[in-house]
């Protein structure tokens, strides 16, 4: 092995990393600057080449005042929670279900994980007109086929359904993703343990929340964290399916942000909401990087 | 007797577990059926008050039709298709080309080479990895007006490529700190030099994670819908998801039809792409995209 550092090594180091590096710094960790510097101007959607007036704190302060910021807030975390834990409830069940040898395992793969690829516009695509009142299919199968229903019912358009409409159609595009991750965590468990934990007749649930969970313990958190940070900063489903509404009832910080910032026209305070879901974001994964290092992250 | 009994009872809980999978596969995978078999049926059928759940011979090619050519019903809306899936593409292969070019050779520099400060550049990596974009949409978008970038496929481009960047950077340096060190050890002991070393050695080995990381950054450009919903604003540059969007709006009225073609129009060549490349996906992606 050539010296530690040496010379040549450091050059060609340094000329592999530096076009990307000078790249990402104008382009990624500027603006990121920017967006701290926006948060503090008065900048109008209108004329936002011209240089905001800077105004303090004003934005932050109007936003805290604001009580519709706290319930987005307050909403986004809901949804986040519930649409996390689900998702990742469901892709461990399934996971633990398939996890064994059998005929037409890699088409059952391949159906399983399908949908990972399917963007969120089409995604929206395919619940709205799902959802759809009169001619949606999931209307006429609970209240046709199923007769859960007694009548059909606007998912999307009722205060009180459109958010658990919103968190199932997230839930779909979401599972597959977390359903593989988990599938190639369960390869890890010692084949030893579980043999051992069945011939103690240690029953099925005592096995997974025993055995098998404890053993996984660290690529769920990671997955959990994960899904946390990016639930919280998801735009296009919600926004396509729903843009905010019925009323308010599904706007999430990330609609209040893109409706404060581009129809509001202030992408001053905009870029103040942008900040705390930037905070979030970063607090989430301060807690992998706390917790497991930075080899969680790939 | 008694073995004869447990035999059987394993037998059937493994029919109920395969039915099982079965469904859950079927129910996971219905919604793109339901898309496909939407996108070819007449207005008259799909708004029936009775869904067929099955395809039948009544299909047509009027919505692809009239997505191709930018109609809703009988009212020119928008551009063809074709427009932008154009778009899409020259936007998706630039993005592609551009970030690979790079991003490789940085990812290849914080996972194989000793130089100083070889752990600040890979912490520069992660921490760029995990910029959420959302939160940088009014910053980029002051950024692009100032720069005349707005409205623009090159501003699409190197806004995408600034976002694929550290994404395929932290997925190819997870995918080279696992290539083997012995062989390009070897190749230095019999006197190879260190860009050798590379294009002879490292490039082939490392070319099963090049594919992957272009098809995550190809993915993840053709899929993209907030920063073209605010950089471009004229129809004729649009994006695909964005441009066909104009299918999902109250104000022209549900046509459930002409959006479900809109769909499979955008979905097509993703499913494709994924099912050549399936098998080598799913290892690569679990391995490392975090942001998905």
């Amino acid at each position: 092995m050539k010296n530690l550092y040496s010379k040549s090594e450091t050059k060609i180091g340094y000329s592999f990393f530096l076009p990307a590096f000078i790249v990402l710094c104008i382009f990624l960790l500027w603006p990121c600057l920017q967006l701290l510097i926006l948060s503090f101007t008065k900048t109008n959607m209108l004329r936002p080449d011209q240089a905001g007036k800077f105004i303090g704190l004003r934005n932050y302060i109007n936003l805290y005042k604001n009580a519709e910021f706290w319930t987005a807030g307050y909403r986004s975390l809901v949804f986040t929670a519930i649409a996390t834990v689900v998702s990742i409830v469901l892709s461990y069940l399934i996971a633990s279900l398939v996890n064994f040898d059998f005929r037409g395992k890699s088409l059952v793969y391949a159906g399983l994980f399908l949908p990972w690829v399917i963007s969120d516009v089409i995604t929206a695509f395919i619940f709205r007109w799902s959802y759809d009142m009169t001619y949606g299919i999931v209307n006429y199968l609970l209240s046709e086929t199923l007769h859960i229903l007694s009548g059909p019912i606007p998912w999307l358009g009722r205060m009180d359904t459109a958010m658990p409409a919103v968190i199932i159609a997230n839930v779909w595009r979401l599972m597959p993703f977390s359903t593989m991750v988990i599938i190639a965590a369960l390869k890890q468990v010692p084949a030893g343990l579980l043999e051992a934990a069945r011939m103690d007749g240690a029953s099925n649930f005592r096995v997974h929340t025993k055995v098998i969970i404890p053993s996984i313990k660290a690529p769920l958190a990671v997955l959990y964290i994960l899904r946390i940070g990016a639930l919280f900063r998801s735009f296009d489903i919600i926004w396509l399916l729903t843009k905010g509404g019925p009323g308010n009832a599904t706007n999430v910080l990330p609609i209040y942000y893109y409706r404060t910032a581009f129809e509001g026209m202030s992408l001053g305070s905009g870029a103040a909401i942008a900040v705390h879901i930037l905070l979030f974001v970063i607090v989430c994964y301060y807690i992998i990087f706390r917790l497991f290092g930075k080899e969680a992250f790939s | 007797m008694k073995l004869a009994n447990k035999k059987a009872i394993n037998k059937t809980k493994q029919v109920l577990t395969m039915v099982l999978i079965t469904l859950i596969v079927i129910f996971n995978c219905f919604p793109i059926y339901w898309m496909i078999l939407t996108s070819f049926r007449p207005e008259t059928e799909i708004v029936s008050k009775v869904p067929k759940l099955l395809p039948d011979d009544n299909i047509t090619f009027r919505n692809y039709r009239n997505v191709f050519s930018g109609y809703c019903g009988d009212v020119k809306i928008t551009e063809s298709a074709f427009v932008f899936i154009w778009n899409s593409l020259i936007v998706g292969i630039t993005t592609t080309f551009l970030t690979l070019v790079l991003c490789s050779p940085a990812a290849y520099a914080i996972s194989r080479i000793q130089f100083r400060g070889r752990e600040a550049a890979s912490s520069f990596a992660l921490i760029c990895y995990l910029v959420p974009p959302l939160a940088l949409i009014v910053p980029v978008f002051v950024l692009c007006v100032k720069t005349g970038l707005n409205n623009s496929l090159l501003g699409m481009i190197l806004v995408e490529t600034i976002f694929n960047i550290p994404v395929c950077m932290w997925l190819l340096r997870g995918y080279f700190v696992k290539l083997p060190v012995e062989v390009e050890e070897a190749a230095v002991v019999d006197g190879c030099r260190r860009l050798q070393v590379i294009t002879r050695i490292m490039l082939p080995m490392a070319l099963p994670g090049l594919t992957v990381a272009s098809v995550v950054c190809f993915l993840n450009a053709w899929n993209s819908y907030l920063f073209p919903l605010i950089l471009l604003k004229s129809d004729p540059l649009k994006t695909a998801p964005v441009g066909l969007s104009i299918y999902l709006n109250e104000q022209i009225g549900m046509v459930w039809g002409e959006m479900m073609a809109a769909g499979a129009i955008i979905a097509v060549p993703v499913i494709i792409v994924f099912l050549l490349i399936q098998r080598n996906l799913v290892g690569g992606i679990t391995a490392g995209a975090v942001k998905s």
